[in-house]
């Protein structure tokens, strides 16, 4: 069975064309070549690094919890990072690992076992789940704001930057090395390919065709969670992408996670630097958080997908 | 031999130049700034950006010309040519492409306003920026001094400080006068309605009561733009609220000085002290803010007071 088709050709278009707009566009038209090099560059390389972090983890988790409305910002596995970003950056955590942040990390971790208890725990809904994870996300976000504003009363402004996703952080080779990382983990995933597909059919048939569960499952979770963490330590709060791409992906083509993981990566990231140069250049020279631009979207698709499942049933 | 000659005189001028040019380029001066950031310059900048609005008026005020200004942060209205000038963005906020648009020869930014990821950016693009802290009365002062010293205009700097002490001073003057005849008022200055936010004791505002010889009610020295009951308020009983308009909102102020006058009990409502103050001068920290002052002692004191008679 031929994996890739020829849909995927056009996602590949739409990536040259999406990197090209991306360095062509911004708040000033006479920018030198250097000051692109500069400025436009690693912001185009960390939102495609971003992009295709979030919508790979948003394809393992809706394969892992089988729904397809899971993704890390819905999940709350985005604010359980943001927390932990947080509390880093103030404890000055984050300056030692090129702005990664390693506390983001046990965020991310901490929240996805959070669900992972409460999925395996009782015989949950997937629609239960998915409210957990919401309020979840609700939970972390309150206390990003309560920490920042302790830290510093003017804490709170810079708090809800963090909550809808902001890029202009990128620089130089942060971005890059962040882009490595991002690369590595979805290689690292995609070991597990015929694993995920299996667990799509159900967990029993994966146990049958001898998929090792457990391990799995810790794999999962570590690996969405550092590349979640890797995103919100760079760049906050960014909704709805790890949603929606993996579902455009599914849909343009065949479900084996063989091509859903690489193909995802790719959309992702074109997704994600669509998004930032719309963010940021149409009320120049102010910026839109990328976070709304993104949410703008996905928020519509995600009522959409839940109203069919609902007619579905 | 001839040419020998005129070898020799080409030299002589080609040297003759050389060393004018290193004449007019060796006058490389540097600034110390608020944060300790020692920036060097190689000529007097032409092409200035102030990334807030008091950073603009503080410029010019030490004769930087209108000309030389090429960008400016929102709400810069003052003078107002800068209004016309290319945007950069918000103060909190600014755009780092923008910025670099208008080849920047200084950057001016506030150290407790701008945020540091962009100084920082700009001083690694290479672009001189000078950082002051006009968060007191002391770091403006320091601020003349410092972006003076920036622009090559030390001269000015110094007689524009002269006169902005000379202003401050007649405010004390009058607040002397005031309080030896027993006429202190304790001051609330509420700088929000929705949530309701004041200015505490961490803020320009609050010296600024200081220099009017009037106590803020919420004087906390760690605080900065806390906020507040209305329960806390009424307790506290000012004598005067002055509500200080930021921004364009001036309805949520409206509804504030409605709220206020409603509670009759309230020593401010009493004295018919409730009052809407929009003043860019008061709440910009630059070298209008003495003008400023003297409205806020208007709005606190009265007219008859403020201007040294009796209450």
């Amino acid at each position: 069975m031929r994996a890739f088709g020829r849909r995927d050709l056009g996602w590949l278009a739409i990536f040259f064309v999406a990197i090209g707009a991306s360095l062509a566009i911004g708040a000033t038209r006479d920018l030198d070549w250097a000051w692109i090099l500069e400025l436009r560059v690693p912001r185009t390389v960390l939102a495609l690094a971003v992009g295709a972090a979030l919508s790979v983890a948003g394809a393992v988790l809706q394969a892992f919890f089988k729904n397809p409305l899971c993704e890390p910002y819905t999940l709350g596995v985005s604010s359980g990072a943001t927390l932990g970003a947080v509390i880093g950056s103030t404890l000055g955590l984050n300056a030692l690992f090129f702005g990664l942040s390693p506390s983001a990390l046990f965020g991310a971790v901490g929240f996805s076992g959070i669900l992972l208890a409460v999925s395996r725990s009782r015989r949950v809904s997937a629609s239960t789940l998915l409210l957990v994870g919401v309020m979840l996300g609700f939970l972390g976000s309150s206390f990003v704001a309560v920490w920042m504003a302790i830290g510093d009363p003017m804490g709170v402004q810079s708090a809800i930057g963090w909550l809808l996703g902001d890029l202009s952080r990128a620089e130089g080779a942060n971005a890059w090395i962040t882009l490595a990382i991002v690369v590595a983990v979805t290689g690292a995933l995609y070991a597990d390919h015929r694993s995920l597909d299996a667990l799509l059919v159900g967990e029993e048939e994966a146990n049958a065709v001898g998929v090792d569960l457990a391990g799995l499952r810790t794999r999962a979770i570590l690996w969405t969670s550092i590349l979640v963490a890797v995103a919100v330590s760079l760049s906050g709060m960014i909704g709805f992408v790890g949603l929606v791409v993996p579902q455009l992906v599914r849909g343009s083509g065949s479900t084996l996670h063989r091509r859903v993981l690489p193909v995802c990566a790719l959309a992702g990231g074109t997704v994600l630097v669509i998004a930032d140069t719309i963010a940021r250049s149409v009320i120049a020279p102010y910026e839109l958080p990328v976070g709304v631009v993104t949410a703008i979207v996905g928020a519509p698709f995600f009522i959409a997908i839940l109203l069919r499942k609902r007619g579905a049933a | 031999m001839r040419n020998r000659r005129l070898e020799t005189v080409f030299l002589a001028a080609v040297l003759l130049a050389g060393a004018a040019e290193s004449r007019a380029a060796t006058p490389e001066y540097h600034v110390v700034d608020a944060v300790g950031a020692d920036v060097h310059f190689v000529r007097t900048p032409k092409r200035i950006v102030p990334l807030q609005p008091s950073l603009a008026e503080l410029a010019v005020r030490v004769g930087a010309p209108i000309e030389a200004i090429v960008g400016v942060s929102a709400y810069t209205d003052f003078p107002l040519e800068l209004k016309k000038k290319p945007s950069i963005g918000s103060y909190a906020k600014p755009n780092l492409e923008a910025i670099l648009a208008l080849k920047p020869e200084l950057v001016l930014a506030g150290r407790d306003g701008t945020p540091k990821e962009i100084v920082a950016r700009l001083g690694k693009l290479g672009i001189p920026v000078v950082t002051v802290a006009t968060e007191t009365l002391a770091g403006l002062r320091e601020a003349y001094r410092v972006v003076g010293a920036a622009l090559r205009r030390s001269t000015e700097a110094t007689a524009a400080l002269a006169e902005f002490d000379g202003e401050l001073a007649a405010l004390r003057k009058r607040a002397e006068t005031r309080t030896k005849a027993g006429n202190s008022a304790k001051v609330l200055l509420q700088v929000g309605e929705d949530p309701l936010v004041v200015a505490a004791g961490k803020t320009y505002l609050n010296e600024g009561l200081g220099v009017i010889g009037a106590t803020n009610v919420y004087a906390d020295p760690e605080q900065t733009y806390p906020r507040v009951s209305i329960e806390d308020v009424l307790k506290k009983d000012p004598d005067a609220i002055v509500l200080v308009g930021m921004g364009d909102d001036v309805a949520q102020f409206s509804r504030a000085e409605k709220r206020w006058k409603s509670y009759p009990k309230l020593a401010a409502a009493r004295a018919g002290r409730i009052v809407l103050l929009r003043s860019d001068s008061l709440v910009r920290p630059g070298p209008r803010f003495p003008g400023g002052l003297v409205e806020l002692e208007r709005a606190v004191y009265g007219a008859k007071a403020a201007e040294g008679g009796k209450p």
